[in-house]
């Protein structure tokens, strides 16, 4: 069966069972968590019980205490909220004996809370019986003092009517009782405050028994009283203790009631607290063992769930992987080639099915296999089946067996051409694919390669014929082809050779060289012949020729020769007669020439030659040396020229015509000696002007350096009579300070008086204090004695009382003794006050006297300071007066050093111009000279007399500038005979 | 002080029974005046040294010697329940007299200071104040409050302040 389901079939159901089995484990946990979920939850609340149960009797113990009516809301409201819980949880509980717990301290819990409002009941109860107990005491207590004062106001009124001794005793004895009831009562008052607070039982019965006596005594004063209102009275007084001792009785009872109710409450709560406690130790121990069975389920299933697991995967793996084991392995062997073989399996599965598949893919291999051998074998008339559309092998296989075919038709067409002679033809390659067009190509190529050659050999032959000579064949050729071509190659050698000894035999005549012949030895056969006939020619030809050539060379050398005398024939005849005419021109040429030549060599520059007897070209040469001579004579004239003007005192003169060559150089060097010259003048005469203006400086400056030195010299001598005063304030200063030493001496004097005055005067207050605290001493004294007196009238007082009537004056005379000692004590304390003051005031003074002798001590310090500082300053006066004196020596040397330079600067200044005279002299000279109006512009310096003020320079500046160009041209012409300017 | 003259004034208008009933020795505890009847005064003294008695109340300082007899000597300030009295210059005696079961005895009590013999009409005298519910036991010993001037003395039955424990003799 597991054989026949599909894999997906057999993989849901394995991994079904699984989520089925992990599903339920699943459920179980959570099952089980919700059981564990309720128990917790169980135990909290009985937990929260005892809590609450503890809460709720706090809060009842809050009232007990302090009778908070909140606290009874809050405890009531704690156990309502208690009994809903316990209810709820009582649902929640499954098992009987839970329930019954939990009932159970739900009943405990009713039970604390009646007990809590019985409690709360009684204790208003009680408040009451409390307030009835006081009102009721009260109002026997004032009862009792209303009868014991009018008892009293009888005994008074008895006493003075002077009755008799019995009745007077009566009376007391029933005031003495009264008042013992009295205290019974308050006695009893304080037995029941006692009670109240320590809740001890013996009080009770003591307030019982007091009770009792203050009843029996009440009634046995009341049958004593005579007076109906007096018995009266008492029955108020029984009634009022009636009442109290009812409350009290009352108020007993409740507080014994309440105080079982108090234990009640304390069970209750106690066997709650227990119960609750139980009920959580049960649903502990439940809630462990529900874990352990918990626990043990899920273990249980969860070892199921794996051993089933495990039993389905192998199943199932199983039922796939063997049948894919066989499948792959038929496939492996197919891959191999393996054709034979066959699959067994069987299945309806997916793996039957692949098995299937396999199957027929061998049976089509098996086919396919066997039309390919047939193929081989060279049988193509064998059929191959496409098995269908996409049966690629199939098709291939058939595509093959059609190429094949086609391959063997072509090839028996070509051999059958080949026989009949057309080289020409050939098989189309398009018709076959991949190597068969090889094959094809191949054979095409073959037929190529034994016509080509053959071809070639036939147009070479062609064109030799018509004269045109091919280049040698270079491509490679094998066998018999290459003969061919060898041959063909020295055919058009042969033809080269001729071809190129004509072509140079033509060169060489063309370029005369006549000399030149062709080899005939180089050329075979008729080839030499045509090449000796063209040697011969040319030898006729050459002859008269070399005659020509020889006269020629030596008229160029010079060597005029004699007329040629022998006759030639036709052309070489003309050839001679102009050779002879141009012998004669040469010879006239050259006696011209000499003859100019001796006329130079003589100075005779103006002699020049006959143009007009030579001809042509000759004639152009006798005036070219005509012209050359006229060129070197005219530039040394202008330089004759230049060099007179120079020594006219003209430097301005240049030569100004444009030479070359040496002639150029005669120029430059004339110029630039010219120039230099001027420069040279014009430099002098800018020396000069500076010179000059120098000379004026300096003459200026050493009149100002003799005025600065008077100048200097007058205010050396208002510095000294400023050190002279100086000096004089010094000395004064110096007299000032001994009268201030003296002073300071005074004052240190009366400063130390002062302080031991003061020294005394502190003495003094010291005395007055001790005065004053000894007098504080006997103050004291007469204050204890006013005391003592003051006690002794009080006690004469007492005694005076004592005496009854007859004390009466001995209590006034006490009375003024006290007064007395009375007004002794406070005059004691004047005094004492006025005394502590002065101690103060003695105190103050000894303080302020104490800080005057410190200033005073201070005082004479400070004194003192001013006496050192005195006499420094004295000192420092002293050498102030020496430095003084030092000051005047030094100024009285700097008088005879400024006296001095005064003297210098005048004698330098006459120096100065002596200068200036020397230099305007020097100005004069050279202003003879004539230089370029640009450079005098220049350089032209002012020239005055040093006796012109420098004040007036400015404005005779220009008048002068020009009077000194107009006078430089006098001067040239006054000059110009002087003989030293002329050497010059 | 300023009642000095009081007492005088007292003396002359009333009747004998009324100012031999109504005379008081007064003194201070602390800043409040305290007084009780004159005829329970036996002497009055300035402080003298007081010998210490082992096992005794401590209100009690000890005894004195008087004149050659022994008196026991209380300070009232601890009686009532306040600080120890501290000795100043003013600080006094004062012996009283007592009689218990019919025997007379000596006690001294040991006050800040004596100030007057001190004249009350009975008409300035109050019963002890009435404090309800607070009232106490231990306040049986006042007698009544007298109203002097502005000021207020506590009258004191002396005899019940030394002998607490004891049954009240007499009305």
């Amino acid at each position: 069966m597991l054989k026949n389901m599909k894999l997906a079939m057999k993989m849901g159901v394995g991994f079904g069972a699984l989520i089925i089995i992990t599903g339920i484990i699943g459920f179980m946990g959570w099952i089980n968590v919700n059981a564990l979920d309720s128990r917790v939850e169980n135990a909290d609340d009985a937990n929260w019980m005892v809590k609450q149960s503890q809460e709720a009797q706090i809060a009842a113990r809050n009232y007990m205490l302090t009778e908070n009516d909140d606290d009874v809301q809050k405890a009531m409201a704690l156990a309502a909220e208690f009994e809903k819980r316990v209810t709820k949880l009582d649902a929640n509980l499954k098992d009987q004996a839970d329930k019954e717990t939990t009932e159970q301290t739900g009943k405990k819990m009713s039970g604390w809370l009646k007990s809590f409002s019985k409690y709360v009941a009684l204790h208003h109860i009680k408040n009451e019986a409390e307030k009835g107990m006081v009102d009721s005491a009260r109002a026997a207590l004032d009862e009792v003092s209303h009868l014991l004062k009018d008892q009293n106001d009888k005994l008074n009124e008895q006493i003075r009517k002077g009755e008799n001794i019995t009745a007077i005793e009566n009376r007391i004895s029933k005031i003495q009782d009264a008042n013992s009831l009295a205290s019974l009562l308050l006695e009893a008052r304080r037995h029941e405050k006692n009670y109240v607070l320590r809740n001890d039982k013996s009080y009770a019965d003591k307030v019982d028994k007091l009770v009792k006596q203050a009843e029996t005594l009440t009634k046995t004063l009341k049958s004593r009283f005579v007076d109906a209102a007096n018995q009266k009275q008492a029955d108020v007084v029984l009634l009022s203790i009636a009442k109290y001792n009812r409350h009290f009785d009352d108020f007993v009872k409740k507080n014994i009631e309440q105080e079982r109710e108090t234990q009640t409450m304390a069970d209750h709560i106690s066997e709650l607290q227990n119960s609750a406690l139980e009920l959580r130790k049960g649903q502990k121990d439940k809630m462990q063992a529900q874990m352990s069975s918990a626990i043990t389920t899920m273990i249980a299933l969860a070892i199921g769930a794996i051993i089933l697991g495990l039993v389905l995967a192998t199943v199932i793996s199983r039922a796939i992987t063997v049948p894919v084991t066989k499948v792959t392995e038929a496939a492996r062997l197919l891959a191999k080639g393996n054709v034979k073989q066959d699959i067994h399996i069987h299945q309806k599965d997916e793996v039957g099915q692949l098995a299937d598949a396999f199957r027929e893919m061998i049976q089509a291999q098996q086919q396919k296999s066997r039309v390919a051998r047939e193929i081989a074998d060279g049988n193509l008339n064998v059929s191959v089946d496409v098995l269908s559309a996409d049966d690629v092998l199939g098709e291939s296989m058939d595509t093959m067996r059609r190429a094949i075919e086609n391959l063997v038709s072509d090839t028996i067409f070509l051999s059958e051409a080949a026989v009949k002679g057309e080289l020409s033809t050939r098989v189309d390659p398009s018709r076959h694919q991949g190597d068969y067009r090889r094959i094809v190509v191949g054979v095409n190529g073959t037929l190529d390669a034994v016509i080509g050659p053959l071809n070639v050999a036939a147009e070479y032959v062609d064109n030799i014929s018509k004269g045109t000579i091919p280049e040698k064949i270079t491509a490679q050729y094998n066998g018999d082809f290459n003969k061919i071509k060898n041959n063909l190659n020295q055919c058009i050698n042969a033809v080269n050779l001729l071809v190129s000894d004509s072509i140079m035999l033509a060169d060489a005549a063309v370029a005369g060289k006549l000399g030149t012949r062709a080899d005939a030895q180089k050329h075979q056969g008729d080839y030499r012949r045509i090449v000796e006939g063209v040697n011969k020619t040319l030898d006729a030809v050459i002859g008269p020729l070399n005659v020509a050539a020889e006269y020629v060379d030596k008229i160029s050398k010079g060597q005029i020769p004699e007329k040629i005398t022998t006759e030639y024939n036709g052309d070489f005849n003309a050839i001679r007669q102009n050779l002879n005419q141009c012998i004669a021109a040469i010879n006239l040429l050259v006696s011209d020439a000499a003859t100019l030549a001796d006329a130079a060599t003589n100075g005779k520059l103006d002699t020049r030659a006959d143009v007009t007897k030579h001809q042509g070209d000759f004639g152009r040469i006798v005036d070219g040396v005509n012209r050359t001579l006229d060129a070197v004579i005219h530039p040394i004239n202008e330089a004759s020229t230049v060099l007179e003007k120079l020594a006219d005192y003209d430097l301005t003169a240049r030569v100004e015509g444009e030479y070359k060559g040496d002639h150029a150089k005669i120029k430059t060097a004339l110029n630039s000696t010219a120039e230099v010259l001027h420069e040279a003048i014009a430099q002098v005469r800018q020396a000069v002007g500076q010179v000059s203006s120098a000379a004026q400086q300096i003459s200026m400056s050493s009149q100002q350096v003799a005025e600065g030195a008077s100048e200097q010299a007058s205010s050396l001598e208002e510095t000294t009579s400023s050190m002279e005063e100086m000096a004089g304030m010094t000395k004064q200063n110096a007299d000032n300070t001994k009268q201030a030493q003296t002073l300071a001496e005074g004052t240190r004097e009366a400063a130390n008086k002062g302080s031991a005055e003061m020294n005394r005067m502190m003495q003094s207050m010291g005395q007055i204090k001790t005065a004053a605290e000894r007098t504080a001493e006997i103050i004291k004294d007469i204050n204890e004695i006013a005391f003592q007196t003051n006690l002794l009238a009080l006690n004469a007082a007492v005694e005076a009382a004592r005496a009854g009537a007859a004390g009466r004056g001995f209590a006034v005379v006490a009375e003024e003794v006290r007064n007395l000692a009375g007004r002794a004590k406070d005059a004691a304390q004047n005094t004492e006050t006025l005394i502590k003051e002065s101690v103060s005031l003695a105190d103050g003074g000894e303080k302020i006297s104490g800080e005057v002798n410190q200033n005073l001590l201070a005082m004479v310090e400070s004194v003192e300071k001013v006496t050192n500082i005195i006499s420094e300053i004295t000192l420092a006066s002293e050498e102030q007066a020496r430095g003084i004196e030092q000051v005047n020596k030094a100024m009285v040397e700097m008088d005879t050093v400024t006296q001095r330079a005064a003297a210098n600067s005048e004698e330098s200044s006459s120096a100065a111009e002596e200068l200036a005279g020397q230099s305007e002299e020097l100005m004069a000279m050279v202003a003879k000279f004539r230089l370029n109006s640009h450079g005098s512009m220049g350089t032209d310096v002012p020239i005055r007399h040093t006796s012109v003020p420098i004040d007036d320079v400015k404005p005779k500046n220009n008048v002068r500038q020009t009077g000194s160009v107009s006078s430089a041209s006098f001067a040239i012409s006054d000059f110009a005979d002087d003989p030293d300017f002329k050497e010059f | 002080m300023e009642s000095q003259m009081e007492p005088q004034e007292n003396i002359s208008s009333k009747n004998e029974t009324v100012a031999l009933a109504n005379k008081f020795i007064t003194f201070k505890l602390a800043d409040e005046e305290y007084g009780f009847e004159i005829l329970r005064v036996r002497e009055i003294i300035g402080l003298m040294d007081i010998t210490r008695v082992p096992q005794t109340d401590p209100a009690v300082k000890g005894v004195i010697n008087l004149r050659g007899k022994v008196n026991p000597v209380v300070d009232l300030r601890l009686v009532f329940g306040m600080s120890e009295t501290v000795p100043t210059d003013q600080t006094v005696i004062v012996i009283v007299q007592l009689d218990l079961a019919n025997q007379q005895k000596n006690m001294g009590v040991l006050v800040d200071r004596v100030l007057e013999v001190l004249n009350v009409d009975s008409a300035d005298i109050e019963p002890p104040p009435d404090m309800g519910d607070f009232e106490s036991t231990s306040r049986d010993f006042i007698m009544g409050v007298a109203k002097v001037g502005k000021r207020v003395v506590f009258l004191l039955d002396i005899a019940r302040v030394l002998s607490r424990d004891s049954e009240p003799i007499e009305s």
